[in-house]
């Protein structure tokens, strides 16, 4: 979790990612970041990320996308 | 909320919008029907303004009548009296309202329903927003935001105007048609559909409630009838008893030369073809059911001043000819 | 019956709708709905509805297969020991796609084929004529089936949704079916995702007073949008573009703005009357405009304009593509040399090209379509590769991008530029869109509004006197609206005389100010016709 957060923190200095829950909903993300974030997460976490994956509900939170990245290691 | 209180509440709304649309009705309608009074179908309700009971006969339809039957000619030559209720593209709603106009203020003796509006199709939508305008005249006279005078709301009310050529449009264009014959035989039937119909007999009804003699004519027109359209209103002619008369089968009779005259490429007879079609159906007219001459009836005497206007017209206009 | 601001629509089929749902059981209201939605559509395309039932039903079988396809495969893991797994996931995934593969080529198959035929063959014929050979083929033309660009890709999302896991296929036909035909949404959207409609068209709730006045009121806004700004502005619009570059660039750009509001306030209106209906049965549709004129950039014009179709492109288009493996690839290749704002938009500009090409056809089989769609595209593009140089030298001269001036000049800069696009989308040519714009900038005066000929082109002072008032009336719902203020919820609160006069002027504002009756030609809506 603390490694996402480092991702997270120096992706986009200045929100709060401890707590925001709608950084899809509210446009805090936009589809570009969303694709070099996950090329981000693939590359610390040694995961594939599918396109199905891609959904609001698994990048709205720091805490959804830690679930998504465990779900998805545990698959591997 | 009760379901109670919402009756009460959807009542009191609705009639309260009902009032303000018929506030805006009486603002925006038309307070006369002359020139420039913005009336709708302003010639062919000129009869509202004629003398009481003094239209012998009134001719319904679209624009085949306006432009091929000269109520002041049939005056000059028979004495009987009549009236071009018609309006172009007429949809035969339009029609019954036109009817109904008439004979608010009129008996007449024959309504003569030209047919070639029978076939016109029109929606739903059409009708009701038709009868919407009849009651809320906002619906149809709206846009006259843009020319009303606020004077208009306080001055006279003033319905006394009327077609001087009682509805007639003289034009003296000519646009040769082409020769080829548009009432090929058929036996086949054009389909009327149903709501054509419903409108057809409520037309024919509401002559027959007033004890008012009923007929069905066509005009000659090269691009608008047709055999198939003959059969479909002759047998609805022979079902109903009505009398029906198609001009298209009668072009010897008449002399209509297609060369000459019509206007719009046999689309709509012009002046000199009226004139033929006025002949023959006013001698027609007369004949059959033996209608009165009032000329030289002081009575009439509109009439006279009517036809010495329509000849000044059609000679200023045989002269712009030359 | 041709547009929902009609007078059959809105007071004999509606009220007719509303009567019969609310006499009906919660249970029936359902099929209430379906039976007004196919009556609906059979009223405006008549026995076309056969493909919309074929569509529904083979993604409801193809949705079941999927489903089934993927409880197998949750069974067979169960038991499964952990180094089968990934072999078994595999298995199943390729089945699935097969039915998918299936599905998407009906769906596309029958939409290509009615849409795009004749502009294929036509445009293969002109191939053939330049290489001297006689064409063969006869363009084909067909009568589309209302609604079908909309409903393809709604059936379009389900199946790949159900696909992805991301929703369970529907057990129900009829529930599909009236999610595939749901009366308000069928002629011009919102494009609907299945998940988010399911459980609301089953509801079959009572419509509560609250539902209804509040549906109205929306409906009375989208026709002040509709019947008197968008279908007033028509006769002008149509003369200009008719005409083209016979007038001068003053009146080009009078083109552009008056098209650019037309557009907007009857897709928008459109939008309000459709979104209203629903909201009458309990029934909340997607948003598809958030007042997209208050954009600052392109992009976040396409967030805010059309909202349905850009999520679907960005769903179901822009992420595959991006995501694909040698896009992928690309990014983690280039990061390090690009860092983390280049690198990913080589893929994105690669998958963006894609969803305009298509966005493009998608409004219709023409190249001024895909003209505007490549106009769209150029901007995004150009617009995300200067954001850092611009960044850094707005940050030099210190102007600060946050201030009110700088603000409104974006906004009127975005403005613009969509309305450039959109003269290219309205152009009956590629060429003559081209035209107009070389006209409205190289030889701009403002001759023809001085001498008076701006209002003889269709419509008079009166009308631009009325059309400003309505906008103006718009703009400060707009701005209202933007600063988060819910005028909805205030008027509800108002005292009921104050509340009724409102309504009563609305209402009296359209019958007396609507473009419709003597004088006016029925008008098709722009956005059915896609």
């Amino acid at each position: 979790m603390e490694e996402l957060m480092d991702i997270l923190q120096e992706f986009e200095p200045g929100v709060d990612f401890e707590h925001c829950t709608d950084l899809i909903d509210g446009k805090i993300l936009n589809s570009l970041e969303i694709l070099s974030l996950v090329a981000e997460i693939e590359d610390v976490f040694d995961i594939t990320i599918p396109t199905v994956e891609i959904v609001p509900d698994n990048f709205n939170s720091a805490q959804a996308m830690w679930n998504m990245i465990c779900r998805l290691q545990e698959e591997e | 909320m009760t379901r109670k209180e919402i009756c009460i509440r959807c009542t009191a709304f609705f009639t309260g919008l009902l009032l303000c649309l018929l506030a805006v009705s009486y603002i925006v309608a038309p307070k006369g029907n002359g020139e420039h009074s913005g009336f709708i179908y302003r010639d062919a309700k000129g009869i509202i303004a004629e003398k009481k009971n003094t239209v012998d006969v009134v001719f319904l339809g679209d624009s085949e009548v306006y432009s091929s039957i000269s109520p002041m000619q049939m005056w000059e030559e028979q004495g009987f009296t009549s009236y071009d209720c018609s309006t172009g593209g007429q949809l035969l709603f339009d029609t019954l309202e036109l009817l109904n106009t008439a004979l608010e203020n009129q008996h007449p003796k024959l309504v003569v329903l030209e047919v070639n509006a029978a076939f016109r199709q029109f929606s739903l939508g059409e009708i009701a927003y038709n009868k919407a305008g009849e009651y809320l005249a906002v619906f149809r006279y709206h846009d006259r935001w843009k020319w009303m005078k606020l004077s208009e709301l306080f001055g006279p009310r003033d319905f006394n105007w009327t077609s001087e050529m009682k509805g007639f449009r003289l034009n003296l264009d000519t646009n040769a048609a082409s020769h080829k014959n548009h009432m090929k035989a058929s036996d086949k039937f054009k389909d009327m559909p149903q709501k054509n119909a419903w409108y057809m007999e409520a037309i024919k009804k509401k002559c027959e409630e007033n004890q008012i003699q009923f007929m069905l004519l066509s005009t000659p027109s090269r691009q608008n009838w047709n055999m198939k359209k003959h059969n479909t209103i002759a047998a609805m002619a022979e079902e109903w008893g009505v009398p029906y008369i198609d001009l298209n089968l009668k072009e010897k009779e008449l002399d209509v030369d297609w060369q000459t005259d019509t206007k719009d490429k046999g689309d709509h007879l012009n002046y000199f073809g009226a004139q033929k079609v006025t002949s023959y159906l006013g001698g027609y007219l007369k004949e059959t059911y033996d209608l009165p001459d009032h000329r030289g009836d002081a009575e009439y005497d509109s009439w006279d001043k009517c036809l010495r206007k329509y000849h000044e017209q059609i000679d200023v206009l045989t002269a712009k000819l030359k | 019956m041709t547009s929902y601001c009609s007078f059959p629509f809105l007071f004999l089929f509606l009220p007719a709708v509303i009567v019969v749902y609310q006499l009906m059981p919660e249970k029936k209201r359902p099929y209430v709905l379906l039976a007004a939605s196919y009556l609906f559509f059979w009223l405006i395309s008549g026995t076309l509805l056969v493909f919309l039932l074929f569509t529904t039903v083979s993604i409801y079988s193809i949705g079941k297969r999927l489903d089934r396809e993927g409880e197998k495969r949750d069974a067979l893991l169960k038991t499964a020991p952990r180094d089968e797994k990934k072999a078994i996931r595999q298995l199943c995934q390729k089945k699935q796609r097969r039915w998918l593969a299936l599905g998407i080529f009906l769906q596309l198959g029958i939409l290509l084929t009615i849409k795009y035929s004749g502009f294929f063959v036509e445009n293969m014929n002109q191939l053939l004529k330049w290489q001297q050979i006689e064409p063969l083929i006869k363009v084909p033309q067909f009568v589309m089936p209302i609604g079908i660009s909309f409903y393809t890709l709604q059936a379009f999302s389900y199946l790949t949704d159900v696909y992805r896991g991301v929703t369970k296929a529907e057990p129900k036909l009829s529930r599909l079916a009236l999610y595939m035909s749901f009366f308000p949404g069928l002629m011009e959207g919102p494009i609907c995702r299945y998940r988010d409609m399911a459980e609301q068209l089953s509801a079959g709730g009572k419509i509560t007073y609250h539902q209804l006045t509040y549906g109205v009121q929306r409906i009375l806004y989208g026709m002040i949008k509709k019947v008197v700004i968008a279908d007033r502005l028509n006769p002008l619009v149509q003369e200009l573009f008719d005409s083209g570059t016979a007038y001068d660039g003053g009146l080009m750009f009078v083109a552009l703005f008056a098209f650019t509001c037309q557009e907007y306030m009857e897709f928008s209106g459109t939008m309000d009357v459709v979104i209203g209906t629903a909201q009458i049965f309990g029934i909340k549709m997607q948003e598809n405009f958030e007042r997209p004129f208050f954009s600052r950039t392109i992009s976040e014009f396409w967030r805010r304009w059309h909202i349905t179709l850009g999520t679907w492109f960005k769903d179901y288009i822009f992420y595959p593509v991006s995501m694909a493996g040698p896009m992928k690839k690309l990014t983690k290749n280039t990061r390090k040399s690009l860092g983390s704002y280049y690198s990913p938009l080589l893929a994105g500009t690669v998958a963006l090209f894609c969803v305009w090409s298509l966005n493009g056809l998608w409004h219709g089989a023409g190249w001024n379509y895909i003209g505007f769609g490549m106009f769209h595209f150029m901007l995004i593009v150009l617009g995300n590769f200067v954001e850092p140089p611009v960044a850094w030298a707005a940050e030099k001269i210190g102007l600060n991008r946050d201030s009110v001036p700088w603000r409104i000049f974006q906004m009127l800069r975005t403005a613009f530029l969509v309305g450039m696009g959109e003269v290219i989308f309205r152009a009956s040519s590629l060429h003559q869109g081209v035209q107009m714009l070389k006209t409205m900038l190289t030889s701009f005066t403002l001759g023809s509004v001085k001498n008076g000929t701006l209002f003889t082109l269709g419509i008079d002072r009166h009308d631009f006197l009325i059309t400003g008032v309505a906008l103006f009336l718009v703009l400060a719902v707009s701005i209202l609206q933007e600063r988060g203020i819910k005028i909805r919820d205030y008027i509800a609160g108002r005292k009921t005389p104050v509340r009724w006069m409102i309504y009563y002027s609305a209402v009296l504002f359209v019958v007396v100010f609507g473009a419709y009756g003597n004088g006016y030609l029925p008008i098709d809506p722009i956005y059915a016709g896609f």
